[in-house]
């Protein structure tokens, strides 16, 4: 408990992270070299969609990835409304424009999935919908929180985006279950165990594995960077005043 | 200017100067504490079962007090209503079937105009400040200023929907589900538009933003009510999306004031 509370000192915190990157940094190289290997020659083209199925190999852990970011912003901003420490808002400004990249990737290949597979680039279905409705969220949250000139009043107002925008999240997803539905369903996390083949299923973890390596390498720079920033800017209103 | 402000307040809170609680304009300043004291005055007037019915009326006389506004939102939504023939072909069949969401659209900018009138305008000339110091617990407040712009929106929607239906070729039976779900989605939508204004309510003018931040929260909203009309119009029944949509509502209800409340305690 000691150990967290001295974590949430931006400066310490920060100097963790500088510490935690080179391995982050490595580990997301090794896993890409390796799953891309997997996934470009050593896994199978499927039987009906030939080698586009390939696609999925950057689409389904930039899906994962990107929602995994918002959910995790959701408990940082949780905590930070909390405890309101301020290296909750640096995990959630570091983190968002991260996750809202990893979301566009996943619209972006999904367009390039459809055209071959469906005969369309975009359809009005559910989960393309609720995609879309996540890449807002991120694309609202740093608008607002751009929009503040004081960073504690921006990091409330954005907090509580986030969580707002945490508690819509499911119901979106399955309000546009029940609207239209065209996507496959759920196939690898389910009860009655996965529906993919298991040739196909390794190198899909470990791209997903890679790319979740990839986002903590990222928010681990871009809080070094925030944290090096703030602190320079107080400096020099210091040297200023 | 939040620095000084919220000084301000603390000192207000400890019970200083509450004088000095809000340093907006002069004339701002006489207006609320004006509000304030006519408040006061009726809550004093009531007994304590009393004081809900008394804040809400005072709540619905905001409204009441300036007629133009209301005017001018009933004359955009019928505006939207009438530019959307223009823009899609006036061939009654495809206006027939497009009629209850083109209305919905309608309701929700309209909806998104009206926003301002919940918290922005007493942020603006410090009525929040004193809402904040009353006595009276927040979220109360907050539930009747969000009751009070409910009944605003749905006593202006609910006839021009009529006459806006009318002109839309829509078929007769699918207007009183049209009605149920903005009787049912409206509050629904004020309180998600309350929640979100509240948060930018100290940001300069930008309503752009509570747009793009209000509508995909919108989105189930829309979807459900849009589902029922649909379900009216094919002839099936429409309950099912109407109960998510009762559903939705039942769950902001006894949370959104809370929210609220936090969020503009917290600015």
């Amino acid at each position: 408990m000691k150990s967290l509370a001295l974590l949430a000192n931006p400066t310490r915190c920060a100097r963790l992270a500088a510490k935690l990157t080179p391995f982050a940094a490595l580990g997301a190289t090794v896993t890409f070299v390796w799953g891309l290997a997997l996934a470009l020659f050593a896994s199978p083209a499927d039987y009906q969609q030939g080698e586009t199925v390939r696609i999925m190999y950057v689409h389904v852990p930039a899906a994962w990835t990107g929602m995994m970011i918002y959910g995790a912003m959701a408990l940082a901003a949780g905590i930070s409304l909390v405890t309101r420490a301020a290296i909750m808002d640096i995990i959630c400004v570091a983190a968002a424009p991260v996750g809202a990249t990893f979301v566009a990737l996943c619209l972006a290949t999904g367009c390039l999935w459809g055209k071959p597979t469906w005969g369309a680039w975009w359809v009005w279905d559910a989960r393309l919908t609720s995609v879309l409705i996540l890449f807002l969220l991120y694309c609202g949250y740093m608008a607002l929180r751009n929009a503040f000139d004081d960073e504690t009043q921006g990091a409330k107002a954005g907090a509580w985006l986030l969580l707002a925008g945490a508690i819509n999240l499911p119901i979106i997803k399955f309000s546009v279950d029940w609207w239209n539905t065209l996507h496959q369903p759920t196939s690898v996390l389910r009860s009655a165990g996965s529906a993919i083949a298991p040739a196909m299923l390794r190198p899909l973890l470990v791209m997903a594995l890679a790319f979740t390596l990839y986002a903590a390498w990222l928010v681990m720079l871009r809080v070094q960077t925030i944290v090096a920033r703030r602190r320079m800017e107080k400096t020099m209103l210091n040297a200023r005043a | 200017m939040a620095p000084p402000r919220n000084e301000d307040k603390r000192h207000a809170r400890e019970g200083g100067h509450p004088s000095h609680a809000a340093s907006a304009p002069a004339d701002a300043a006489n207006k609320s504490t004006i509000e304030q004291m006519e408040l006061d005055a009726r809550l004093r007037r009531h007994d304590k079962e009393n004081n809900c019915i008394s804040l809400l009326r005072h709540d619905l006389a905001q409204h009441l007090r300036r007629p133009a506004e209301g005017a001018a939102l009933i004359l955009f939504f019928l505006i939207v209503v009438l530019i959307l023939p223009f823009a899609i072909g006036p061939d009654p069949d495809l206006l027939r079937r497009l009629a209850p969401g083109l209305i919905w659209i309608a309701a929700l900018l309209m909806n998104l105009l009206a926003l301002d009138r919940l918290f922005v305008q007493d942020e603006r000339d410090g009525t929040l400040d004193l809402l904040l110091l009353s006595p009276i617990p927040l979220p109360l407040l907050i539930s009747s200023k969000l009751l009070a712009q409910t009944l605003a929106i749905l006593a202006a929607l609910i006839p021009i929907t009529a006459i806006a239906g009318a002109m839309l070729n829509m078929s007769p039976q699918v207007l009183p589900i049209l009605l149920l779900s903005l009787a049912i989605g409206i509050p629904s939508l004020v309180m998600l538009g309350g929640l979100l204004s509240a948060i930018t309510a100290t940001l300069r003018r930008n309503p752009a933003l509570l747009t793009a931040l209000l509508i995909p929260m919108a989105i189930p909203i829309l979807i459900f009510a849009a589902g029922a009309c649909d379900a009216a119009a094919m002839g099936t029944s429409p309950m099912p999306p109407l109960l998510l949509l009762a559903a939705l509502l039942s769950f902001l209800l006894p949370t959104a004031p809370f929210a609220i409340a936090a969020v503009l305690r917290q600015r």
